[in-house]
C-alpha cells in the first residue's frame, strides 16, 4: 500500500512519461508515481480527486458508490459491493476512503474500460422483459437512455447508453400479446437497442428517471393484459423474459438495527415501494407476481417491527404485496441479494437515530436572503417567510433539547455551498431547509412538498416524518415526500452536497392566495415549526407513531380468489 | 503602378462574383409545377420557426410542452431557440430576467451542452417548482439538437452554482423526458 506517500507536485517530465506508458498498456508495473484520471460511469463523471497510479484509477469510494448507486461495505483495507462479488482493493488518503474503480466495476457488474488516464465504467443489461404493459429493462448500473418511435412495423425502441452486451442479443416472440417481439442488440459500440414490436400503435410513457438503473416505459393502458407464453430465445437472449414472476420464498431476518426481507424469485424482480403515513404501513408491490405456495407466516421479535405478512392479489395482472408494519420512523431500502433473482428490502433504524435523541445537533437553513428574494406574491418575500419559520422552529427545538444551528439568522445572502459547508463545522446528525414554493401560473397548485436526495433511504425517512407532521397539524394540503429526481437528474444542491440525512420542507405555494393567507398567520407559522420540530424528533425516535393499528390494515384484495 | 495593379483585383473579384463564387444569397427560383405548367407566383421565404420547451401544469405538477416560435434569424439553431425561450412568456409574464441572453453555445465530445449566459440570468428568482420548469425548458430545448446528452450552464464563461437557490448547476443536467407532455 502506498497510502503514506505524499502527492508529487508535476515538476518534473516523469508523470507525464509515466501516463503515456500508462496509454500504451505498460503502466501495469510502472513505479508509484500519480497522474490525474478521469472516471467516467454510465457517461457521468465521478467527482472528486480521481488518479492513476500503479496502474489503478483510483477514485473516492463514496463518489463511486454515489454515482453507482450502490452501496460499498468497507472490509478492511478493501470493500465488497452489497450483493456483489468480489472484493475492491482500498486505499486511505488524509481521511477520504479510495476505492480501485476497475475493481469496483468488476464488483458492481460493470465493464470497465481504460484509456490513458480515462476510465469509462459501462453497464451491462441484466433483464428485459414486458409485464402488465409495462417495458422493463434492467441494467447493472444506472444508465441513460432514450425512447423512439418507429413504423412498418410499429415499434418503440429504447436505446441505452454506455452498455454493453455480453452476447450477439436476440429475440422473443409472443403473437397473442400486445408486444409481439422483444429484440435487444449491440446497436453502437456502446449503445444497446431494447426494440418492443407492438401489435399496433400503442401510445407509451416514460415511467423511469433520466437515469435509471431500470427503465421502465408504459406501452399500453392497463387493460392490456402481460405478454406470456412467449418461447425463450436462443441462449445469448436468456436476459430476455416475459410473463408472470414466480416469488419462490419470503423470508424474515432481524438484527439489533433492523429487519431484512429475503425475497427469491424465478426471475429478476424490480417491487415498487409504498407506504400509508397514517398507520405507519410500509410495503413493497411485484407487478405481475405469484406466491408459490402457502404465504409464510412472520412473528417479528424485536422493537422494530409489529406485524408482516404477504397479500396476493389476483385480479387483471397479479400482484404480490409485502406488508410490513412498524412502531416508528424507519429508513427502507430495497437492494440485490444472493443473485440477480434475489432482492433484500431493508427496514432499519434511521441513521444518527440511535441512542439519546436529545443534544443532536440540527441545521436548519432558511432558504435564500439577501438580494435573492426567492418566490414572490401576494406580498410576501419567500425569504423572510422562510427565516420566521426557521427562527421559531429553533425556539421550540431547543426548548425540546435539540441543539439547533441556524444558517442564517438575518437577512443576509449565502451561497448555498456555505450552508452545506456549516455541517462540517459541527457533528452534525441532520440538515433541513426551509422553503416556501411557488410555479408559472398563480393560484394553482398549493400544499406541502419535502425533498429528499434521489433513492437515500435516511432522507426519505426524514422528509416523510416532517411532511407526515405538517400535513397533520397545519392542515396544510399533502404533495408528498418527494425525491429530488423529480425535478433535476441531479437532484437539489443543499441536498446533494450534504454529508448527513437532509430534506428540503417546502411548506406552501406563495403565489396561492389561500396558501399565502396562511402564511402571514403567526399562529399558522408557529404550527408549521413545532411540526417540523416534531418530524425531526420522530425520525430520531423521540415519538412513536401516533395512529398505529394492533395489526396491520387489512388489504383489500382487487380479485376472487384470493387467498390472504 | 499599385493603382493598376489594385483595378486588376477588383475586376477580377467582381468577375468571380459574376460567376457564382460570390457568398452573397441568389435570389429563390420559383418552384416548377408538375408537368411544366405555369410557374407558381414567387413568395417570400417562409418565416423561421423554432421548437422550444415550455413548462405546464397537468394535473398540479410541472409538465414540458412543445411550442413553435417564431424567429428573425435565417438559419436558427440551439442558440437562436434557447433566446426565444429565455424571451417567452406565460400568462403575460416573463420566465427569464429581463436582458438575460445566451452568450455561446457549444458541445463537447462527451455530448454536452455549454450554454453560456449572460449575468442578467443572475436577477432570476423563484420557487423550486418555478425554477424545475425554467431549467429543464432550457434542458429540453438544448437537448432536441443533435449529440446534445447534457446541459451545462455557466454565467458569462463563470460556472453557475444555481438558478434560483435550489438546482445544483455544479454539474450537468440530463433531459428528463418523463416531464414531456407528449412523449410519442
Amino acid at each position: 500500500m502506498l497510502s503514506g506517500k505524499k502527492i508529487q507536485p508535476h515538476r518534473s517530465i516523469w508523470p507525464v512519461l509515466l501516463a503515456l506508458l500508462a496509454t500504451a498498456g505498460a503502466g501495469e508495473s510502472a513505479p508509484a508515481a500519480r497522474v490525474p484520471a478521469t472516471v467516467f460511469i454510465t457517461g457521468q463523471q465521478v467527482a472528486g480527486p480521481t488518479f492513476l497510479e500503479d496502474g489503478r484509477v483510483w477514485a473516492p469510494a463514496e463518489a463511486l458508490a454515489r454515482a453507482a448507486g450502490i452501496e460499498l461495505q468497507p472490509s478492511g483495507k478493501e470493500f465488497a459491493v452489497a450483493g456483489g462479488g468480489g472484493t475492491i482493493p482500498g486505499r486511505s488518503e488524509n481521511g477520504v476512503a479510495y476505492a480501485d474503480a476497475a475493481a469496483f466495476a468488476e464488483a458492481a457488474g460493470g465493464v470497465p474500460r481504460r484509456s490513458g488516464g480515462r476510465l469509462d465504467i459501462l453497464a451491462r443489461v441484466a433483464d428485459v422483459r414486458f409485464a402488465g404493459g409495462r417495458l422493463f429493462v434492467s441494467c447493472t448500473l444506472p444508465v441513460t437512455y432514450s425512447v423512439h418511435r418507429l413504423t412498418g412495423p410499429e415499434r418503440v425502441y429504447v436505446d441505452l447508453d454506455e452498455v454493453i452486451l455480453e452476447g450477439p442479443g436476440g429475440e422473443t416472440r409472443s403473437e397473442k400479446a400486445a408486444v409481439r417481439a422483444l429484440r435487444l442488440s449491440q446497436y453502437a459500440p456502446r449503445t444497446v437497442r431494447v426494440a418492443a414490436e407492438t401489435a399496433g400503435r400503442l401510445p407509451y410513457t416514460i415511467q423511469s428517471p433520466p437515469r435509471a438503473r431500470q427503465v421502465v416505459i408504459a406501452l399500453s393502458s392497463s387493460d392490456v393484459g402481460p405478454a406470456a407464453g412467449a418461447a425463450s430465445g436462443p441462449a445469448e437472449v436468456a436476459t430476455v423474459r416475459e410473463g408472470i414472476r414466480t416469488v419462490r420464498s419470503v423470508r424474515l431476518e432481524e438484527a439489533d438495527d433492523g429487519v431484512r426481507f429475503i425475497v427469491t424469485a424465478d426471475g429478476p424482480v424490480a417491487p415498487q415501494e409504498d407506504r400509508d403515513p397514517a398507520t405507519g404501513q410500509h410495503w413493497l408491490d411485484f407487478e405481475s407476481a405469484l406466491l408459490e405456495g402457502e404465504a409464510p407466516e412472520f412473528r417479528p421479535q424485536g422493537g422494530l417491527l409489529s406485524a408482516a405478512r404477504l397479500v396476493q392479489f389476483r385480479a387483471g395482472v397479479p400482484r404480490l404485496r409485502l406488508v410490513a408494519q412498524t412502531r416508528r420512523v424507519v429508513a427502507t431500502r430495497v437492494a440485490g441479494g444472493e443473485g440477480p433473482n434475489q432482492i433484500v428490502w431493508h427496514l432499519s433504524i434511521p441513521e444518527g437515530a440511535d441512542g439519546d435523541w436529545k443534544r443532536k445537533v440540527i441545521i436548519l437553513d432558511p432558504g435564500h436572503g439577501g438580494r435573492d428574494t426567492g418566490a414572490r406574491g401576494n406580498g410576501l418575500n419567500e425569504k423572510d417567510v422562510n427565516l420566521t419559520i426557521a427562527r421559531l422552529a429553533a425556539e421550540e427545538g431547543r426548548k425540546r433539547g435539540l441543539d439547533i444551528v441556524l444558517t442564517r439568522d438575518k437577512d443576509v445572502e449565502l451561497t448555498l455551498r456555505a450552508r452545506t459547508d456549516m455541517i462540517s463545522r459541527y457533528d452534525t446528525t441532520l440538515f433541513v431547509s426551509i422553503h416556501n414554493n411557488s410555479n408559472t401560473r398563480p393560484n394553482s397548485v398549493s400544499g406541502t412538498e419535502v425533498y429528499y436526495h434521489m433513492q437515500d433511504p435516511d432522507s426519505r425517512a426524514l422528509a416523510e416524518a416532517i411532511h407526515d407532521q405538517i400535513v397533520a397539524q397545519a392542515g396544510t394540503k399533502p404533495r408528498g415526500a418527494r425525491s429530488d429526481s423529480r425535478l433535476y437528474s441531479t437532484g437539489l444542491f443543499v441536498l446533494r452536497n450534504s454529508r448527513v440525512p437532509a430534506a428540503l420542507v417546502e411548506v406552501g405555494y406563495i403565489n396561492h392566495s389561500g396558501d399565502a393567507a396562511r402564511l402571514k398567520d403567526p399562529a399558522f407559522l408557529k404550527t408549521v415549526a413545532k411540526a417540523i420540530i416534531d418530524g425531526i424528533v420522530s425520525y430520531l425516535g423521540g415519538l412513536t407513531l401516533a395512529r398505529q393499528p394492533a395489526e396491520p390494515a387489512p388489504v383489500q384484495d382487487e380479485g376472487a380468489g384470493n387467498k390472504q | 503602378m499599385m493603382l493598376h495593379r489594385r483595378f486588376r483585383l477588383l475586376v477580377f473579384l467582381a468577375a468571380a462574383a459574376l460567376a457564382g463564387g460570390c457568398a452573397a444569397p441568389r435570389p429563390q427560383r420559383a418552384p416548377e409545377t408538375p408537368g411544366g405548367g405555369i410557374p407558381a407566383p414567387e413568395k417570400p421565404a417562409a418565416e423561421a420557426r423554432v421548437t422550444i420547451f415550455v413548462p405546464v401544469l397537468v394535473n398540479d405538477e410541472m409538465r414540458l410542452e412543445r411550442r413553435s416560435v417564431a424567429v428573425t434569424s435565417a438559419r436558427p439553431g440551439p442558440k437562436e431557440a434557447l433566446e426565444a425561450l429565455l424571451d417567452y412568456r406565460i400568462a403575460g409574464q416573463r420566465m427569464f430576467p429581463e436582458g438575460a441572453r445566451v452568450l455561446d453555445f457549444s458541445v463537447d465530445k462527451d455530448g454536452v451542452a455549454v450554454v453560456d449566459l449572460s449575468p442578467e440570468i443572475q436577477e432570476y428568482s423563484g420557487g423550486s417548482m418555478e425554477e424545475a420548469g425554467a431549467l429543464n425548458a432550457l434542458v429540453m430545448t438544448a437537448a432536441q439538437y443533435d449529440g446534445v446528452k447534457s446541459v451545462r450552464f455557466l454565467c458569462d464563461g463563470k460556472e453557475m452554482e444555481t438558478l434560483g437557490g435550489h438546482a445544483d448547476l455544479t454539474v450537468p443536467l440530463v433531459p428528463d423526458r418523463r416531464l414531456l407532455v407528449e412523449q410519442n
